[in-house]
This record gives C-alpha cells, sequence and structure tokens, in this order.
C-alpha cells in the first residue's frame, strides 16, 4: 500500500518503541541505540519484525539520533542511515511502508542555545540526503517548532515524500518552548506537512484533551504515539499493559485520529492488542471534517492571534521618517530595533510590522539579524514589510510561526515574484488595491485589482482566508472624496471577497491643519466600515485609544473589561504623579530618564550646551560612580544613573548640532567562542554606551579571528572580552594573543566570573575588570590617555 | 509539592545582587517588575527528573550501577563517601526564564540585572523543594544524604553534564541540552548528585 492508499483506511498502525525494546534486551541507560545498526543489524531487524508481525504498516528506522551532532561525526551519519532503511525494509519485506525517523538534533536553537536556524536546516539536509529507500519522513519528538521548521523545510526541499510532523507536548497543553497545537497547525500545515502528530511526554488517557484539540482545527491527517502510561519515577519503567494501553488510544480514534503507535514503554504486544482493539469497531471511526478553523490567524512560535475584531499592527519598526530608525539601521544597533517592539508590544500592538529597507544596508542581511533579534524577545507575530523579493523570502525562511507578507499588488511583475514565496512558506499576505496604472480613484476600481489578486491567489494554490486587502488611503486634502471611496473599497471587499482588511491611515490628513484629531476618525470610521488590521504606532494615546474604544463599543472586547483596566489605570496613574519640576541634577542622580530629558531642555535656555555636559552630567555620573563604590547605591541604580544621563545627553547633542559629531571612542567587546552566556557583557555595554562611549558588541561565542577582524576594522584603542565558564578561558587567551600580535596598539581589558587579576594577567590582557563599572573607569582612562596603573 | 516562598527567593536574590544592605526603596520596583516578567513567561513553576542509582567505589571514579555514568574528581569522592546509593537530578526553571530575561534587557537593563538574580534565587529554592520532595519519599526516607553537589564545585569538571543528561534522558523529558563549553541551557537549569547512606545515629 502506499502512503495515500493508508491514509484512505479507517485507520493505519504505526509501530511501537524501539528503544524500549532495546533496552529490555539489555541495552544500558545512556547507550546509543542508533549504533546498533551497524554493530547488531539482526537485533534492529528483529525488533522491526517483531512490529511489522504484530500489525505494523509503517515502520520508524532506528535512526532517530543520526544526526551529526549526536555522532559526533559526519560520516557515521552516512553510514547509520542507509543501513537503517535497509534494515527496515528487509523487515518489512513489502508488508509495511518504511519511514524514516528523524528526532530533534539535541541542543537547543537560537537565541536560548547556540544552534542557529542555518545549521539546523544543514543537520537534517544531511540526514534526508540518505533517504533513498525509505517510502515517508517522519519527524517526531519535536518540541521547538523553529526547529521543526527546520526539518520540514530541509524536507522540503531535498526529497519528494510526504512528510510527517509530529510534536511532543506536556500536560499543559504546550511543548517546553511554549508552542500549542494551534502554532504547531498554522506553521506548519502552511510549510508543506502531510500529517501532523502528538507522540510521547504522556500516555494515551492524558494525551486525550490535546490530541481533541489538534483533531479539531487540523485539516490534515492526524496521527499519535503515545507512551506506555507514566514512567515509574524509581526505576524509569513504563507501566500500562498491552491491554490499558490499546483501550485508552482507541478511545482517541473517535476524535478523528487516523493513524495510531505507541512511543516509550511500548512492545509489539502493546501494538497487537491495539490493532484487535481497533478492529472491534472500524465503521465507527470518524472522519476529520474538512475546512476546519474559519479565523484566519498569523502566529509566533508561542502566540496565535486569531484576526476577529480589530488587531493592531505596530508601524515603528520602519526607517521611514524616522531619524532614529534610520540612524540604528546603519549602525546595525539592534539594541534600537529591540526597544521599539516591547515598547510596541507592551503599548497593545498584537502584531509588529518589520521594515529594513533603507539605501545603505544590505536590506536581506538585516532582515534576517532583525527577525531573529524581534523574535527573541516578543512572541507577538510579524509582518513582513519589503519592496525586496530577496529580502521578504530571507525573513520568511527565519521567520518562526506563520507571518504576513506586506505585500503585493496587482502589477503582474509583484503577483508573480511574490506569491510564490507566499505559497512556498505558508504566510498571509497582504494585496495592495494598486497596478500598472496606479491606485484607482474609485472604489470599484481598487476592488476590481483586489478581486484580480485574489484570482492570483486562488490559481496559486493560497488558501483565500490567508489574504488581507489593502485599499490605500489617499490625502483627503486633494480630494475630499478620498476618505469614503477608500472606506467603500473596505466594503467591498470585505463583502465580496470574504478577506480580512488591512489600512494605515495617516495619509488622509496630510496638509491639513489637526492631523491627529483626522486620523482618529477616520481610523474609527474605518473600524465601522468594517477594518480589521489598522496599522498604526501603538504608543499614540489617540490612536490606540481609538482601537479601544471601538473595540469596547462594538462588543469585541466583552464587558469592556479590557477599556476599563487600561483606563482607570491611567486615571489614577495621571492623578498621582505630581508635576513638579526638578533640577537636571536631581533627576541624574535618581535615575528620572524622562524627567531628565525635560530637565535638560529647560536648562539649556539658559545654558550653553557643553557647560551642561561639564557642570551637570559628567559630575553627576562621577558621583554615581562614587556611591556605587562606596556601597552607598548598588547596581540597578548606577545603571539608572546612566540612562537617565544618556537621555539627557541625547537631547543636548541635539542642540550642539552645528558642532562636529565626532566618532566617538569605541570599544569592541565580545563573549568568546564556547560561551554563550552574555547578560555581563550586555550591562557592560549598555553602561558603556550611557558614559558616551561607541561600542561595537560582536555577541556571543565569538571565534578569535573575528575578534581580531573587528579590532582591525573599527581600529578600536580598547576591546572587552567576557568569559563566564572555565572552559573557555582557553578561547580568551587565545583571542587576546591574536588581537595582541595583529592590532599591538589595542588593550585588551577581560571580565567574567571565572577570571581574576592573576588570571588576567597570565593571558596577556591588559586590565581586570572586575564588574560593570570597572570597565566603565578602564575605558575612561584608556580614551584620556591617562595613568592607568592605578587599575 | 509547596510552592515556592517569595520572600525566600527576594533573600537570595538580594545576596546574589550584592544588595543585602538596600534598603526596599533601593529596589527602584525593580523586583516587583521583575517577577511579574518572569510570571508572565512561565515562572517560578519548574520541572526536574532524577534517578537513583547504587554506587560503586572504584580507585579513580565512582561508578553508577545500571548506567553508563562515571564521575571523576577527588571532591566528589570525598562528598559521596560512605554512600552507597546516590541520587541524581536535573531541574530547570523552563525557556520562560530565559525569554523574560531577554526581554528585560530589551526593555531596562537595570531590570534585566535584577529579573536574572531573581530568576537564580527561583531555581535554588526550586531545587530545595525538589530535594525534599525526594528524599522525603518511601525509597528514600530512611537513608542518610549529603547535601547537593553540582559540576563546577571543587574539580567536579562540567565535561560530566553531558553524560548525566544522557542518563536521565534530560533532553526529552526537561528539553535541556548542554553547550560545548559547558553551561546548561535553558540558562536556569541545575544538576547535582545527592549521595544516599545507610541512617546512622548522628546525621553528617
Amino acid at each position: 500500500m502506499t502512503w495515500t492508499q493508508l491514509i484512505n483506511e479507517p485507520f493505519a498502525l504505526l509501530d511501537g518503541a524501539m528503544g524500549t525494546v532495546l533496552q529490555q534486551k539489555g541495552l544500558q541507560a545512556g547507550g546509543e541505540p542508533v549504533l546498533l545498526s551497524l554493530t547488531q543489524p539482526d537485533l534492529v531487524r528483529s525488533v522491526h519484525e517483531s512490529y511489522v508481525e504484530a500489525g505494523a504498516q509503517i515502520v520508524y528506522t532506528n535512526t532517530f539520533t543520526a544526526n551529526r551532532y549526536k555522532l559526533k561525526d559526519a560520516s557515521k551519519v552516512a553510514e547509520v542511515i542507509p543501513a537503517a532503511i535497509r534494515l527496515a525494509k528487509e523487515a518489512a519485506k513489502g508488508r509495511a511502508l518504511v519511514a524514516l525517523d528523524i528526532g530533534p538534533i539535541g541542543q537547543l536553537m537560537e537565541p536560548t542555545g547556540p544552534m542557529s536556524f542555518e545549521e539546523a536546516y544543514d543537520i537534517f539536509a544531511q540526514m534526508l540526503s540518505y533517504s533513498q529507500g525509505a517510502d515517508v519522513v517522519v519527524f517526531e519528538t519535536f518540541t521547538e517548532l523553529y526547529e521543526l521548521k527546520a526539518a520540514l523545510l530541509a524536507a522540503k526541499e531535498t526529497t519528494d515524500l510526504p512528510v510527517l510532523c509530529s510534536m511532543t507536548f506536556e500536560a499543559d497543553g504546550r511543548t517546553f518552548t511554549g508552542t500549542s497545537p494551534m502554532e504547531m497547525c498554522l506553521t506548519l500545515e502552511g510549510l508543506g506537512a502531510s500529517a501532523l502528530g502528538i507522540n510521547c511526554s504522556l500516555g494515551p488517557k492524558e494525551l486525550l484533551p490535546l490530541v481533541s484539540r489538534l483533531c479539531r482545527i487540523s485539516s490534515l491527517p492526524v496521527f499519535v504515539k503515545p507512551n506506555a502510561g507514566l514512567p515509574d519515577p524509581v526505576s524509569g519503567e513504563y507501566r500500562s499493559s498491552p491491554e490499558e494501553f490499546a483501550r485508552e488510544l482507541s478511545v482517541l480514534a473517535r476524535c478523528g485520529v487516523r493513524l495510531f503507535g505507541g512511543c516509550c514503554g511500548t512492545t509489539p504486544e502493546h501494538l497487537a492488542a491495539l490493532k484487535r482493539e481497533l478492529e472491534q469497531k472500524p465503521s465507527d471511526l470518524p472522519r476529520l471534517a474538512e475546512g476546519k478553523r474559519e479565523n484566519p490567524a498569523v502566529c509566533s512560535g508561542s502566540l496565535t492571534v486569531e484576526i476577529e475584531g480589530p488587531c493592531i499592527i505596530g508601524e515603528r519598526i520602519n526607517p521611514t521618517g524616522k531619524k532614529k530608525m534610520k540612524q540604528a539601521l546603519l549602525d546595525g544597533d539592534m539594541d534600537y530595533i529591540l526597544g521599539q517592539a516591547v515598547e510596541q508590544a507592551n503599548a497593545g500592538a498584537q502584531i509588529l510590522d518589520v521594515n529594513v529597507g533603507l539605501p545603505g544596508v544590505d536590506e536581506k542581511e538585516m532582515m534576517v539579524r532583525a527577525v531573529k533579534a524581534i523574535q527573541s524577545v516578543s512572541d507577538l507575530p510579524l509582518q513582513l514589510d519589503s519592496s525586496s523579493a530577496e529580502a521578504l523570502e530571507a525573513g520568511l525562511r527565519v521567520c518562526n510561526g506563520k507571518a504576513i507578507v506586506n505585500s503585493v499588488n496587482g502589477k503582474k511583475d509583484s503577483l508573480e515574484s511574490v506569491l510564490p514565496l507566499v505559497k512556498r512558506y505558508g504566510a498571509c499576505v497582504v494585496g495592495l488595491t494598486l497596478d500598472e496604472n496606479g491606485i484607482p480613484p474609485k472604489a470599484e476600481g481598487r476592488f476590481a485589482i483586489a478581486e484580480k489578486i485574489a484570482g492570483a491567489c486562488d490559481k496559486m494554490g493560497i488558501p483565500r482566508k490567508d489574504l488581507f486587502i489593502d485599499c490605500l488611503t489617499l490625502t483627503a486634502a486633494t480630494d475630499q472624496e478620498n476618505a469614503l471611496e477608500t472606506l467603500k473599497a473596505l466594503r467591498l471587499c470585505k463583502e465580496r471577497l470574504g478577506v480580512k482588511t488591512v489600512l494605515g491611515v495617516s495619509n488622509i490628513s496630510f496638509g491639513l491643519p489637526a492631523r491627529e484629531l483626522l486620523n482618529q476618525s477616520f481610523l474609527t470610521m474605518a473600524l465601522y466600515a468594517g477594518l480589521d488590521l489598522p496599522i498604526l504606532n501603538p504608543n499614540n494615546a489617540a490612536m490606540a485609544g481609538a482601537v479601544r474604544a471601538y473595540r469596547a463599543l462594538a462588543a469585541w472586547d466583552t464587558d469592556s473589561k479590557d477599556f476599563v483596566n487600561c483606563y482607570s489605570q491611567r486615571e489614577e496613574d495621571s492623578r498621582a504623579v505630581g508635576m513638579e519640576e526638578h533640577s537636571l541634577s536631581y533627576c541624574l542622580e535618581n535615575g528620572l530618564q524622562k524627567e531628565a530629558q525635560e530637565a535638560a531642555r529647560r536648562a539649556l535656555a539658559r545654558t550653553e550646551p557643553l557647560e551642561l555636559v561639564n557642570q551637570a552630567i559628567v559630575p553627576a555620573l562621577d558621583r554615581a560612580g562614587e556611591r556605587f563604590e562606596s556601597g552607598a547605591i548598588f547596581l540597578p541604580q548606577l545603571i539608572r544613573c546612566a540612562s537617565a544621563a544618556q537621555a539627557a545627553f541625547e537631547v543636548i547633542s541635539e542642540a550642539m548640532a552645528g558642532q562636529e559629531q565626532q566618532r566617538a571612542q569605541t570599544v569592541v567587546l565580545a563573549t568568546v567562542k564556547n560561551d554563550i552566556h552574555d547578560i555581563g557583557k550586555n550591562i557592560v555595554r549598555t553602561l558603556l554606551k550611557n558614559y558616551g562611549f561607541s561600542v561595537v558588541d560582536l555577541g556571543k561565542e565569538v571565534a578569535p579571528e573575528a575578534v581580531a577582524r573587528a579590532v582591525e576594522r573599527e581600529k578600536a584603542p580598547l576591546l572587552g572580552l567576557s568569559a563566564l565558564m572555565t572552559t573557555t578561558v582557553e578561547s580568551m587567551r587565545q583571542t587576546v594573543a591574536l588581537v595582541k600580535s595583529r592590532c599591538p596598539q589595542c588593550r585588551i581589558m577581560v571580565g567574567g566570573a571565572v577570571l581574576t587579576e592573576e588570571y588576567a594577567k597570565e593571558i596577556g590582557a591588559d586590565f581586570y575588570a572586575k564588574d560593570a563599572k570597572a570597565a566603565v573607569d578602564i575605558a575612561k582612562a584608556v580614551f584620556a590617555g591617562g595613568n592607568t596603573d592605578r587599575l | 509539592m509547596k510552592p515556592l516562598c517569595q520572600s525566600q527567593w527576594r533573600t537570595m536574590a538580594l545576596g546574589f545582587l550584592k544588595m543585602k544592605s538596600a534598603r526596599e526603596e533601593d529596589w527602584l520596583g525593580l523586583f516587583e517588575r521583575g517577577e511579574r516578567l518572569l510570571f508572565a513567561h512561565g515562572c517560578p513553576r519548574f520541572s526536574y527528573v532524577y534517578r537513583a542509582f547504587p554506587l560503586e567505589h572504584r580507585q579513580d571514579e565512582i561508578a553508577w550501577e545500571g548506567s553508563t555514568l562515571r564521575l571523576f574528581g577527588t571532591a566528589v569522592r570525598s562528598h559521596l563517601q560512605g554512600c552507597s546509593q546516590g541520587v541524581l537530578l536535573c531541574l530547570t526553571l523552563g525557556q520562560g526564564a530565559d525569554r523574560a530575561i531577554r526581554k528585560a534587557q530589551a526593555e531596562d537593563m537595570a531590570l534585566a540585572v535584577v529579573t536574572d538574580a531573581l530568576a537564580s534565587a527561583m531555581t535554588e529554592c526550586a531545587c530545595d523543594e525538589a530535594e525534599e520532595e525526594i528524599l522525603s519519599l518511601d525509597a528514600f526516607s530512611s537513608c542518610g544524604a549529603t547535601s547537593r553537589f553540582s559540576p563546577g564545585y571543587g574539580d567536579l569538571s562540567l565535561s560530566h553534564q553531558e553524560e548525566i543528561l544522557k542518563v536521565l534522558d534530560a533532553g526529552r523529558r526537561l528539553g535541556v541540552s548542554v553547550s560545548s563549553g559547558g553551561l546548561l541551557l535553558p540558562r536556569k537549569t541545575v544538576t547535582a548528585v545527592i549521595g544516599l547512606k545507610e541512617k546512622k545515629e548522628s546525621r553528617e
């Protein structure tokens, strides 16, 4: 039977555990089963045979950990996988299909762990290149959706085989990384999986709620392989008997599960019992209903946003008209971008638009960096905003979850270059109602383009609910009809095409006074006309407020709960905050960032900028430093003071705009190779920046060569290296030696919990920084050319 | 299992931050904010796995019978002296803590410093809870127990981490792994050994 035939049967049987049976035959805890395909092939073959005889229609090859990371040797992969496939085929003798079984690599993905998306992809692609002879590929026991995405993409790009994807969940319904069946489903369906499953973690009884949920939302066949109950905590043994297991698992058949097997603790007896149980009433087994999940939805790895009622898309990560964002992109300053992401999330954005296109910036490379960085601190779904298909594709590959592509339009070029990407990566797409002739002035014209885009999506196989239409806002000042035409177009698209709608409103008020008032009003009108996804700045109280008010009045916000929570708190806050005016020195000393900016602005009215820096900011920082040294204040307060100083300094330097903005003193920072601890380095980076130094942060796990190159490139007079682990001090020594030989003028400071003054000297460093403040003192002395003997 | 105690983890966090002499005003509301951030990411929920093995004290190593684990080093040999059994433990606060700390770094570095200390403190308190729960089981309640001892203490090398995780199957059961430098991931993860001996009149 082929895969296609198998999934049309009332039910099909997978196999049971390999590891359990091997352990029964003497394999020790911690031993490596996949090598047995080479050293004890008869044993492995016999396990497969006993499952086929018990009724298995698909056997999983003994390759769960056969990746080059676990095997520590790429050439072993080339031996183990073909051998395992051969053994399975020999055992099956055509009675069962052979599934190339691939488990997680065994290393955590970035940003928590050291494995990059690209490296994971590569490792899986290598395994899949040996898939000849297998009938299907199965990825199982994954807990990290990002890793499973890399695996699935590798499979789709390396083989033509059907790909089964199974994840393992905890009792709370999520994986270790926070993924629920919904994110799994949304993401993997779009990427072309052939079946979705749940395995391991729990027994059949405990899996029932999860499996039932998956069956309700999946449009692909569902497969399950539970454990034989829960393990005994002391002995580690699984306790469910074959009959118990079979009985409990057959209950899941009523949810619509199509393929059944067993994971840890199961044996051929369990499978035989399961077969007997399922054969009793095959006609009772339901099919999965077609086309579930009415609402369009997008997701990150851990959060799904269903587009039901207005959802705010935050627009701030976009250089257009934003000086600070432009500068941040040119400097590669992720801190600023991440700050904007978190700020928008805190202000109520539900999706984040990411646009990093700017002359002078490699958009493709920056898109990848930005997406990875943003999804490391925010779990909001992303909207990738670019006119470059190349940048879009690069972003779509590394984005975790189901993203939105902004945008495609009615031009032939656009449809042909963007829609294939949308299809391949399973994204949603925003369609703009413009084409080669520009933007139609009338609603019917825009509707016609929308219809054309919808038709193109249909042809491409992109589900209608993944298409969002943006009818474009034109300026009311040039033609007063513009506002109503956009809204009319919006209504037409919604009613006749069944699509959700997107809109940015601020163009409406261009050229008129009281822009915010117009924007807010137009937004409210649009929401009433059916706008689903407004693109706006959630930090803008008027705009975000309009959405909240609409949600409350249109009953999206049940009992106006969110509205009340949001605004009664604010009223309290504004009553509580006094409108005192403090001196700049007071604000700096007390770490009051916003107040320091205000105070700086007021002070500039009567004092020269440079004088202010020397009379107020520098002394305040010095005093804070002294108080930290003496234990009167602590690290959090020092950081706060320095942040306030930085904020004040920014205001003052704008006032010094005629004067030459010197390239400030540059410090290169890095955490050495094999060490991925970085909060210590990040604290040093923040303090150095706040004290006015320019910092080039190379990140974590940086190889000696990369550090040397960066120091050369930046002509940096000072390098800071941090290491947490005793195991990585050797990397530090190598790095110091390399940098000293290539850039003798560069001074090197080292820090980190494991280091001491003596050790720092021993590895050739110039300075030892016992804490972040000491790092700042060293930097000050180095750049002042002053006496560094004391340090 | 008892829920973790907030005052305990706060006290410990203050120690990590070298802020024991700080007054509550000095905390700048950061402890509340840090806790809120951690709570929003699942903390202080924790999970752990453990197994018990008979120990064989050989000349240069301690073998954990029935597994592939061998411990090398004078410090651990001295710690486990006289113990006929050992409990191997791995506990983690999970990836939520890592995410919360990264988020804090993007928002406010002062908050990040405090959040990191709070998470470390929660991990320590969780280990105390887990240890208490394990040792109160029937299988162990009549034994004398040593304190926890982890790779990185004395000369017990970090290179043992990989083997410990393998033996406990902690990768699959807890989602924990170890980096090439010996760092456990997610960051707020601990492995430890506890020695068990026949109960004597005087506790160690």
